[in-house]
């Protein structure tokens, strides 16, 4: 079987360096992009399997990158930004990005979310499929059921359909403001208490302490991230 | 003989003008007219010659406008000259070629051509007059080629009239011509012309001008005229010499101790005693003053009178005279005290017949003037309006007069019909001269108390009453005894003259309560400006005054960065136009817009606040009548409502600055403190990097435990140092201007949520615990700063706590603010250090390590800030230390740290 590439779209060599380390050490084939215009030759030429993207690079918005490339590839995108560039990571998963990590980048967690990111491209076969389960939790999306412990849960319409946007992307982020289009619409996009009162329901429902929550995770200022199967 | 022997009397003062007016040259182009006696002495061709030959030199030289006629030999000398393009104006449906001026202005060359000086502008343009373009481009520095006619002088003008019968339009001030550096007489004698004329070489001016012009090149008018372009030539180079002997210290023959003063009102002679005193002083080689003053009372000359007269006033500043505006109801007084003040040897004064017919029954100003005047010499100019006399005086005089009310007229009937009721039955008792005298009671009262028209009425009536009623026969309007029409007379006359007195007691008393509002209103307006500490506050309180004591529109203008912006105030008319005047004015420092030289199609006028040789901004006011103009009362007292505001403004800004220095110095103690402490805490850590690393690198010999442990640290330090580089970031973040908060409803516990998952690390070894109520409702908060608000409050505490210590996090709402409380059993903090422990770069040292650089507590305390609420560090009673953040419930609006 063919070793899985992640393009690595950085212009600093250190970091290049020490990605690409990482990579091959965790059975992954690494490739090198320092500029926006070569990671777009690259992707076009040769598409990897998943891309791992910095946001400040010298020609440029990396989110050109990401809607360039949403415009042909659902190749899974992983974006690297600096702390408290809230904003920068909502604008570029809202382009199109499938999840972003903090520098500086602990090791672990990387592989962690490339590994999730991976998956995802499977996504659309999922749907079909069997029940997701998540350890007592299981949520059979095909008839619209949800039994916690073997037991049936009792969900309002709402709740149903917060669960299941956050399920069918469990393991990555999922922006606030696009659970609120899903569920509530364009016109209430920016009520947001809806939505933390909702999650607030649906945490009680699923027996979820929203201080050391086993299924709903908190992304403070970005949204909330299911937990994986 | 040498000068040294006889020293001539110099004038300080005068030698001091020449100074600044030498400054002010010295930055401004150069001017050189080509004038000549009449049109078609060739002017423009030598202008072009001189053109040309300058091109030839090199010299970058362009034609602004310049008007061929299509003439051959014209047209041939622009060849080969760079042509600035016309600028298209429509001006009601017609399409006018002006000159463009801001397409000079911008390619900046060093000589302009331009055609004739006189031109009116078409309306709309920056300037009515073409003159006003040309100083502007002088004033930029850029030399002009220009042409003129001696017609076109503005002293000469009637003169020119009375010679030529024609009356000419467009003049140019002397004043302007004067200032040419070069003037180059084109001379063409009369017959040459006549020839030329014959010739069709001679432009006339279009249609209607045809008959015009057969009267004007008469060989005569030609001759006059040259002689006194020639003469006017003279006069400038006399001039120059003038100049050129004051530069060298040498005295002139201008003698400052023989100052002449023109008096003037807005009457009809104003215009001609201008002239008079301009050509005047200009022969004696005197300065002159125009000093324009008006009787209060007499206010209501009409509104194109006064703007006659402020535009003559203009132009006698133009043409070098100061102008002084005062108002007095003792003229004669005023103008002499004023004269001996300011040492005038001679007052120019004009003999006006329509002036007023009071003159006929009181001395004249004439009279008192040369009266009283001493030694100074009076100067008398008669008025052009000789054919007004009496009548038209007594016209004039009554339209001056304050309309009275009808009630008044009913009140002088009803007391008529009450004496001749009472009169009546009583015929047979009382002689005909007892009515008279009775009536005659009457007519003072009702003239001291209703005015003119009402006591003129009663007088009417009384006697047709009398003559009917009471002068035999009776019930006719024939009299035995003719004697009674002198009396009759005489009422009337009382009636007449005892209400204009008492109509200028009144307007006196009326003059006084306005002089007393308006000191009133300015005295308030001061002192609400000095109580005020914002720009936008005083911006708005002049507004304000301005539009109240004068009833009209005003506005205020401010520099923002390049721009000029309304600061305050309605701008009437069109905002575009009107910001231009502003500018103008701004960028100028002098006045622009309506009743200007700049722009004055404009609804404003502009007047720049200056302080201190520093433009802060303009005045701008607007009547609300577009028609209106503005009278110098109005003009004056917006000027002193500019000045008392660009004082308080001045004072407020100064304030602002000490205010940003005592910043600046706080911010330079900050950076010095940074840099020593976090010299430090920067160094320590690579220093342990480097060499770890180094170890590693170079040693062959370290075992594997050994190099794990170099790394280890090395990681450790990383760890260490990246905390102190995203303090930093972070703090100059929140702490910069115009950061906000991003405040959305939140739950704490979603929030504590995402910190637990981190804090298993970094609480290993503490008795770590959480007191989180269940049921904290949804608050308004930055959940990513909160987020890091709790992190360094758990750090913090985890820092100062030695391992196994209890720390705990609580949270619980008490009076509408949500308190997020961590509390160790630690050592707590030394005494004294409650406050202190959130000042940047305050670090506790224990050992001979400070273990952070004082930064996780000072972001707790902007955060805090930027939501609006508190934090406090105590020591508890029971041992340990507790940090209370307080945060509000509801955020009224976003805050900056």
């Amino acid at each position: 079987m063919p070793k899985v590439t992640v393009l690595i779209v950085e212009d600093e060599i250190p970091i290049q360096k020490f990605l690409s380390a990482l990579l091959h050490e965790n059975g992954y084939k690494a490739e090198i992009a320092p500029s926006l215009a070569e990671a777009e030759k690259i992707t076009r030429l040769h598409p990897p399997d998943a891309l791992l993207l910095d946001l400040g690079l010298p020609d440029g918005d990396g989110k050109q990158l990401i809607a360039s490339i949403r415009s042909w590839s659902q190749l899974p995108i992983i974006i690297l930004s600096a702390r408290g560039q809230e904003e920068e990571k909502v604008a570029a998963l809202e382009a199109g990005a499938d999840d972003y990590l903090t520098k500086p980048v602990g090791n672990a967690e990387l592989i962690v979310r490339l590994r999730v990111a991976l998956r995802h491209t499977q996504r659309a076969s999922r749907i079909t499929g069997k029940p997701l389960v998540f350890g007592d939790l299981q949520v059979d999306l095909e008839r619209r059921k949800v039994t916690l412990k073997s037991e049936e849960l009792h969900l309002t319409p709402v709740e149903y359909k917060l669960l299941t946007a956050l399920v069918m992307d469990a393991g990555r982020v999922v922006l606030q403001g696009k659970l609120m289009q899903d569920v509530w619409g364009e016109r209430n996009k920016d009520n947001t208490h809806y939505l933390r009162i909702y999650v607030k329901n649906l945490r009680e429902k699923l027996g979820d302490d929203p201080l050391h929550p086993r299924y709903i995770m908190t992304e403070p200022g970005i949204g909330y991230r299911f937990a994986e199967e | 003989m040498s000068e040294s022997q006889d020293p001539p009397r110099l004038n300080p003062e005068s030698l001091l003008e020449h100074v600044a007016a030498e400054e002010r040259r010295a930055h401004r182009g150069k001017l050189k007219i080509f004038f000549g006696s009449s049109a078609g002495t060739g002017k423009t061709y030598a202008m072009l010659q001189a053109a040309q030959a300058k091109q030839r030199e090199g010299i970058d030289i362009i034609v602004g406008v310049v008007e061929t006629h299509n003439r051959p030999e014209t047209k041939a000398l622009v060849e080969g000259l760079s042509v600035l393009p016309r600028r298209k104006v429509d001006h009601r449906g017609v399409e006018l070629l002006e000159f463009d001026l801001d397409a000079a202005l911008a390619r900046k060359p060093a000589i302009i051509l331009i055609d004739e000086l006189a031109h009116t502008n078409a309306p709309g343009s920056r300037h009515p007059k073409r003159w006003n373009d040309v100083d502007e481009l002088l004033n930029t520095g850029i030399d002009v080629y220009s042409t003129l006619n001696v017609q076109h002088l503005e002293a000469l003008n009637d003169v020119v009239t009375s010679i030529t019968g024609i009356a000419v339009q467009e003049t140019v001030p002397d004043g302007f011509f004067d200032e040419a550096d070069e003037v180059v007489l084109v001379d063409t004698p009369p017959d040459d012309l006549l020839k030329r004329l014959s010739e069709g070489k001679v432009y006339i001016a279009d249609g209607a001008g045809e008959r015009a012009a057969a009267n004007f090149f008469k060989k005569s008018n030609l001759y006059a005229l040259r002689e006194m372009a020639l003469r006017r030539t003279a006069e400038h180079v006399d001039n120059v010499a003038d100049d050129y002997e004051l530069s060298q210290g040498r005295s002139g023959t201008l003698s400052a101790s023989d100052k002449l003063l023109v008096c003037v009102a807005s009457d009809g002679v104003a215009s001609k005693l201008i002239r008079s005193a301009r050509r005047l002083a200009s022969g004696m080689k005197v300065p002159w003053t125009v000093l324009h003053i008006e009787n209060p009372l007499s206010q209501s000359y009409n509104m194109r009178q006064r703007r006659v007269l402020q535009s003559l006033l203009q132009i006698a500043e133009r043409n070098g005279a100061d102008v002084v505006s005062m108002q007095s109801t003792r003229i004669g007084d005023e103008i002499l005290t004023y004269a001996r003040q300011n040492g005038f040897a001679r007052i120019m004064i004009g003999q006006n017949f329509i002036s007023s017919w009071r003159q006929f029954f009181s001395t004249s100003l004439i009279d008192f003037l040369l009266r009283n005047s001493g030694p100074i010499d009076i100067f008398i100019v008669n008025g052009e309006n000789k054919k007004l006399g009496f009548l038209n005086g007594l016209l004039s005089g009554w339209r001056n007069v304050r309309r009275s009310s009808w009630l008044s007229y009913y009140y002088a009937v009803l007391v008529v019909i009450f004496l001749t009721g009472f009169g009546l039955p009583l015929r047979g008792a009382l002689s005909s001269t007892d009515y008279l005298l009775a009536y005659f009671t009457a007519v003072l009262p009702i003239a001291a108390k209703l005015g003119r028209g009402p006591s003129l009425l009663f007088s009417l009536l009384s006697i047709i009453c009398l003559n009917y009623f009471f002068i035999e026969p009776y019930h006719s309007f024939t009299m035995y005894d003719r004697s009674y029409w002198l009396t009759f007379m005489v009422m009337l006359m009382a009636s007449l003259l005892i209400s204009d007195q008492a109509e200028r007691l009144n307007q006196q008393l009326a003059f006084a309560r306005e002089r007393e509002a308006q000191t009133q209103r300015l005295y308030a307006f001061t002192r609400e400006l000095s109580a005020g500490r914002q720009v936008a506050e005083l911006a708005a309180a002049t507004v304000m005054h301005l539009d109240k004591s004068l009833n009209l529109q005003s506005s205020l203008w401010m520099p923002e960065g390049a721009q000029l912006n309304l600061a305050a105030g309605i701008a009437a008319g069109d905002l575009l136009k009107e910001q231009m005047a502003a500018r103008w004015a701004f960028d100028h420092h002098q006045p622009a817009g309506h009743s200007t030289d700049t722009l004055p199609s404009a609804r404003g006028y502009y007047t720049p606040i200056v302080h201190d040789g520093l433009a802060m901004g303009v005045l701008g006011i607007a009547m609300h009548r577009e028609d209106d103009g503005f009278s110098s009362e109005i003009i004056s007292t917006a000027e002193a409502f500019a000045s008392v505001f660009g004082t308080a403004l001045a004072r407020v800004l100064s304030a602002q600055n000490a205010e940003a220095s005592r910043l600046e110095t706080e911010s330079e103690r900050l950076r010095t403190t940074l840099l020593s402490s976090v010299s430090h805490d920067l160094r320590t850590p690579l220093a342990s990097i480097a060499g770890s690393i180094g170890t590693v690198i170079e040693s062959d010999n370290l075992t594997k435990a050994e190099r794990l442990e170099l790394l280890a640290i090395t990681q450790g330090e990383v760890r260490r140092l990246s905390r102190i580089v995203n303090n930093l970031l972070d703090i100059t973040r929140y702490e910069a201007k115009g950061f906000t908060a991003n405040i959305e409803m939140n739950y704490f516990q979603d929030v504590l949520g995402h910190i637990l998952s981190r804090a298993e690390r970094l609480m290993q070894g503490y008795n770590f615990k959480v007191d989180i109520p269940n049921d904290l409702p949804l608050l308004s908060i930055d959940a990513v700063l909160v987020d890091q608000l709790v992190q360094n409050l758990l750090e913090n505490a985890v820092r100062h706590t030695p391992k196994g210590s209890r720390i705990k996090l609580s949270a619980k709402i008490e009076e509408g603010y949500l308190h997020i409380i961590v509390s160790d059993n630690g050592p707590g903090l030394p005494k004294g250090t409650e406050s202190r422990v959130f000042d940047k770069f305050y670090t506790i040292h224990q050992g001979e390590r400070s273990k952070g650089i004082g930064l996780g507590l000072a972001i707790c305390q902007a955060i805090v800030k930027l939501h609006g609420g508190s934090i406090s560090a105590q020591n508890l009673p029971t041992g340990g230390s507790a940090f209370i953040a307080k945060l509000p419930l509801v955020q009224p609006e976003p805050k900056h740290a």
